[in-house]
């Protein structure tokens, strides 16, 4: 009897039959085919503890286990503490949002998520493994990308060639079959070929496959970024202001964006970001971080409210009055940035379930 | 196929005649002119046109194109600067004559004799590119660029007291010191004397070869994974270890290419001479090569070509100015390099090839997505 | 592809003009002249320059006078040209000779780019007599390949025999040029006589390039070394550095060199003084007392306003014995280079003899050596004289 598609998925067998390790696998190829190389994922549907009362879960990730646990993280820099004490639980398909000031500390804790810098007190544990010991480049293969502050596109490579450096650990053949251009070679090539382009095509950019990276316009190369990050397949990823530099409607373009890859690709995504319509919008929960501490954790309504979020932005005024109304000001500020989504006429219905105000 | 290209070339113009990627059309313009020069020329020799001295440089323009193409690999496409590239040169051209000279006492056939010292010599340069290129990746271009450059003479140095001799079949080795009871005919390098005595099998179609052999790998490796691995660490190294890729591996992986095939090139040189001294391959020789790389555009390979043959000829034609020859090329050179970097000299130049050029159809620019003007 | 574009098109009209250069030169200009033509090439630029132009001055003098004694016979003409002291440069300039019509190879120059010509004057059947170039391996297995000069063994083995029977008493050391196949290839013969002659060298020491100018670890390590005669296989501008260093220590030996050292008294800014006492192997003294040398002497002083060293000597005479040796031969100035070849080697490998300025009654064996006895010079009061 046929199966559709879910109850396929269920038992983590794709549309086009195959049986895969992990359910992310099987989002990954129907979507964009290739094989996708994960290492020992220890997913689980049901997790062995259940969830403390303060640790906040997107309800359709409650029963699966969570993508990233972060346990009183610290990083000192000689004498000076850039992080500390610093704790998180993301779900296995949440869009988790880092704000907080300039300075705060934000790209260092995605720096040792991704050990670039080995952190100093702490633990990370990705998709149910602990990272301590791992580089860079294992951490990649574990699953987690990352997008940088400052574009690093391969400028001088085509866009295409972007995005088949990311499929490369996918591609199978070797230094003699790249050498002499054997069957092998053209087999492997026409497939990611075929793979790039249909990422190309997710994101509307196939015509310009064959452009030098270095030359597109910045909201493009930020997307590129984005896909090739996408490109090798991760379980979770991390970008570093996706929205820097760009107008309102670059903005929601890329909201959209956003929430369509969690949405196909069913992973989880972590967030830096100083816009707070794009914050407010798609984050499920937020994490605020000051002088490289937390000092708040939740929900969007809850952050915006929060008298210590707002003093961190804006600093102690003199006096009291001014304080409130100044307080009233950033909250209509905050809630702006909201409204002026909603006018756009695209209510955030997500798989959370929850609506924009 | 013929009657397509010329389709496309009457209707798109010269430059996007071939088409598909600038790929394809940096190996069609590659090929054309390894080919199309070397067919000229060996006619124009059968024909008596060509005087001796160009004729004499057949083989060291081939050679020199081989390497100038092979360092690309490593400057242009790793975007590293070695400056000791002529040690491998050295590796090859000297182990290419030991393995002819031994393999020429049990045989004549020349080609196989040929193509086992090349083999040889690709072999021996890679190991020392190897042996040379582990301790010193993981280092950062100026210091990288010292090290080569000491690298470079070293090995030079080490030739100077490498003693090889061939005793009735049998080889002899000596370092430091002269093989004694050997005829002068039966040595084969002779410390700071060099290779003698070699018998020159080289030829114009074996450069031809080289050159296409050459240019086929560095091309194919350039359109392949692990050449896009390499341009990436090239652009940009953080994003692309952020993506998995082992840095060191790459480089180390164009390095030791770049060495064979520069190997083999040293290889068909010293099967060009009957003797051979280590002193040719100094910092002066790695610096000429680096020169033809760099006035061809790094990275760009049939540019490369061109500017290696050119170079190559260039002072021999100005003998005609005696004592002034050296200087003659040299401020050719400077005057090369000025016209294609001087952004106004560009822009005239650009504006004269325009009115020449055949206006293409309100196309798209490929590059930037612009409407053509 | 801006960039790009333009430098298609400058390399291109460079590529345009350099081949139509190359093209005028081609064509093969054996075309019966009515000259012979000799040709040299030659370091005319570098650190050997000296040699180089000396030997051009030599040959261009012996050719003027030649033509002007004897304007009814076998007329010559005389072309040099620059090889860098490098091989593959010696055998362009060898090809640009051959393209501009040479009957007669005279050169190269020096050891290294000779063995690379000669080869190919062997190829092309051309008559090769070399003013300089001492390496055996010039003219080792080429019949039409001879040497004016010693080859570097029997350098090598002069100096060793001379020292032994003059300064037997002298502790000898060595400071040579590894990188140079002159200098290595000196050292070698000079090292193998001593040890048959059961001496001693006390001291070796070595460096690496024409261009070092540091010396002191070398000197230094004879100086401790006691040694009292340092022989010195290596060209004169190393040469003139280590005399300036070892008189700055104080360190006096007897300096002894081979016919590299030749020019160091014609070398810019050197003083003279420093290279007072030092000992050399020579076929060529300047100051000799015969006529043929003071002629020669004073018609080079004339035309160039400097004293010839052996090199131009060497020249003059291979000039002079080519012509003697054309004429007792019967050869005609439109014979082509093939005839010009094979009546010369008749010559030489045969019973020809020449004597001129750097040696009576030289003659030469068929694989291309000659035979001449050397003399011994001394540096006195900044002038070559011959040792008592």
């Amino acid at each position: 009897m046929a199966k559709n598609k879910e109850e396929l998925r269920d038992l983590n067998v794709s549309e086009t039959g195959h049986t895969y390790e992990n359910r992310q696998e099987i989002y990954y190829n129907d979507n964009v085919g290739g094989r996708a190389v994960f290492v020992d994922s220890k997913e689980q549907y049901s997790p062995d503890e259940p969830y403390n009362e303060d640790v906040y879960i997107p309800e359709k990730d409650r029963d699966k286990a969570p993508i990233l646990e972060v346990k009183n993280l610290g990083i000192d820099f000689g004498g000076l503490t850039a992080v500390d004490n610093f704790n998180l639980t993301l779900g296995r398909t949440e869009i988790g949002g880092l704000i907080g000031p300039n300075g705060a500390g934000k790209t260092t804790i995605f720096n040792m998520l991704t050990k670039v810098y080995e952190p100093t007190r702490g633990e990370i544990f990705f998709d149910g493994r602990s990272t301590k010991g791992m580089k860079t480049v294992d951490i990649n293969k574990a699953g987690m990308a990352r997008t940088f502050q400052n574009i690093r596109l391969f400028d001088k490579l085509t866009v295409e060639e972007n995005i088949k450096v990311a499929l490369h650990h996918t591609t199978d053949y070797s230094l003699v079959d790249g050498m002499f251009h054997t069957p092998k070679y053209r087999h492997e090539e026409y497939r990611i070929r075929k793979e790039a382009m249909k990422y190309l095509k997710i994101f509307g950019m196939t015509k310009t496959a064959n452009y030098t990276a270095g030359s597109l316009p910045y909201g493009a190369q930020r997307r590129l970024e984005i896909m090739r990050a996408l490109a090798t397949k991760p379980k979770l990823l991390l970008l570093d202001e996706p929205a820097a530099g760009m107008n309102p409607s670059e903005t929601s373009e890329l909201m959209e964006t956003i929430r369509e890859i969690r949405d196909r690709f069913q992973i989880a995504i972590f967030l830096i970001e100083h816009d707070m319509n794009l914050v407010m919008n798609i984050c499920e929960g937020i994490v605020v971080l000051n002088y490289g501490r937390v000092i708040a954790k939740g929900q969007p309504e809850d952050i915006q409210k929060n008298p210590k979020v707002i003093e961190a932005y804006l600093g102690k005024s003199r006096g009291k009055m001014e304080e409130e109304e100044k307080n009233e000001d950033i909250e209509e500020a905050l809630k702006k940035g909201k409204l002026e989504s909603s006018a756009s006429g695209k209510p955030d219905t997500g798989s959370s379930g929850k609506e924009v105000e | 196929m013929a009657e397509r290209l010329l389709k496309n070339i009457s209707t798109r113009g010269l430059k996007n005649a071939v088409k598909g990627s600038e790929y394809r059309r940096e190996a069609a313009i590659s090929y054309a002119i390894l080919i199309i020069g070397f067919i000229v020329l060996q006619a124009g020799a059968a024909a008596g046109m060509i005087g001796h001295n160009l004729q004499g440089q057949f083989v060291p323009i081939c050679c020199y194109i081989s390497l100038a193409v092979s360092l690309n690999l490593v400057v242009g496409i790793s975007g590293e600067l070695s400056l000791g590239h002529a040690g491998f040169m050295a590796v090859g051209a000297f182990s290419g004559i030991l393995m002819s000279r031994i393999m020429g006492f049990h045989m004549s056939f020349e080609p196989a004799i040929i193509i086992t010292s090349m083999l040889f010599a690709a072999f021996m340069a890679a190991v020392a590119g190897f042996i040379i290129g582990i301790p010193i990746l993981g280092l950062r271009g100026d210091y990288l660029a010292i090290v080569t450059l000491a690298f470079g003479e070293i090995i030079r140095n080490i030739m100077n007291v490498l003693y090889f001799g061939l005793d009735d079949g049998k080889l002899r080795f000596a370092f430091n010191h002269t093989i004694d009871g050997l005829d002068n005919n039966e040595r084969i390098i002779t410390g700071a004397i060099g290779a003698t005595g070699t018998k020159t099998m080289a030829s114009f179609t074996w450069g031809l070869l080289l050159c296409l052999f050459t240019v086929f790998v560095v091309l194919n490796i350039k359109n392949s994974k692990q050449g896009r691995a390499i341009m990436s660490i090239r652009d940009n190294r953080i994003a692309a270890e952020s993506i998995g890729l082992d840095v060191r591996k790459y480089k180390l992986m164009a390095f030791v290419i770049s060495a064979a095939l520069a190997g083999m090139a040293g290889c068909l040189f010293g099967l060009n001479y009957s003797t051979l001294v280590p002193l040719k391959f100094n910092f002066n020789t790695s610096v000429l090569i680096l020169v033809f790389v760099v006035l061809g555009g790094v990275g760009n390979i049939w540019g490369g070509i061109i500017a290696a043959a050119v170079l190559t000829i260039l002072p021999e034609t100005f003998r005609q100015f005696a004592d002034y020859r050296m200087l003659t090329y040299a401020v050719v050179l400077i005057l090369v390099m000025i016209f294609t970097y001087n952004p106004a000299i560009n822009a005239r130049v650009k504006s004269v090839v325009n009115k020449i050029k055949i206006k293409k159809p309100g196309g798209k620019d490929k590059k930037t997505g612009k409407e053509a003007a | 592809m801006k960039k790009t574009w333009n430098k298609v098109v400058v390399v291109a009209l460079s590529c345009m003009m350099a081949f139509a250069l190359a093209a005028c030169g081609g064509g093969s200009g054996d075309a019966g002249d009515d000259v012979i033509k000799l040709g040299n090439t030659g370091p005319l630029t570098g650190p050997a320059a000296i040699y180089g132009q000396a030997v051009d001055n030599g040959g261009k003098l012996a050719v003027e006078e030649i033509n002007a004694a004897n304007p009814d016979g076998l007329q010559l003409a005389w072309q040099a040209e620059d090889d860098e002291a490098d091989g593959e440069k010696a055998v362009n300039a060898y090809n640009k000779l051959m393209d501009d019509g040479m009957d007669v190879f005279i050169g190269s120059t020096t050891s290294g780019s000779c063995v690379a010509a000669s080869e190919k004057a062997f190829e092309d059947r051309v008559f090769e007599l070399t003013p300089s170039a001492s390496q055996v391996a010039v003219t080792e297995g080429k019949d039409n390949v001879f040497q004016l000069c010693f080859s570097d063994p029997n350098q090598g083995v002069a100096a060793a025999d001379y020292i032994n029977a003059n300064m037997a008493d002298k502790t000898v050391g060595v400071i040579y040029n590894n990188a140079s196949d002159y200098s290595a290839g000196i050292y070698d013969k000079f090292k193998a006589e001593m040890e048959a002659a059961g001496k001693e060298i006390a001291a070796v020491e070595a460096f690496a390039d024409d261009a070092n100018t540091d010396f002191q670890a070398q000197i230094n390590s004879m100086k401790n070394a006691g040694v009292d005669l340092v022989f010195l296989p290596i060209y004169y501008t190393p040469a003139s550095n280590i005399l300036i260093q070892a008189d700055k220590i104080g360190y006096a030996p007897t300096f002894f060199g081979v016919d590299g050292m030749d020019g160091i008294l014609t070398l810019e800014g050197f003083d003279t003084k420093l290279a007072e006492g030092v000992m050399l192997l020579t076929p060529f003294i300047a100051t000799a007392e015969d006529e043929a040398t003071q002629n020669f002497v004073k018609a080079y002083k004339d035309a160039y306003g400097e004293e010839p060293n052996q090199f131009a000597a060497d020249a003059y005479d291979c000039v002079y014995a080519v012509y003697d040796a054309l004429n007792k031969a019967g050869v005609e100035a439109s014979a082509s280079h093939e005839e010009i070849c094979d009546a010369l080697v008749g010559q030489f490998a045969g019973d020809f003899k020449y004597s001129g300025v750097t040696g009576a009654d030289m003659e030469w064996n068929e694989a291309g050596e000659v035979n001449k006895t050397p003399n011994a010079m001394v540096i006195e009061n900044g002038v070559y004289v011959p040792v008592k």
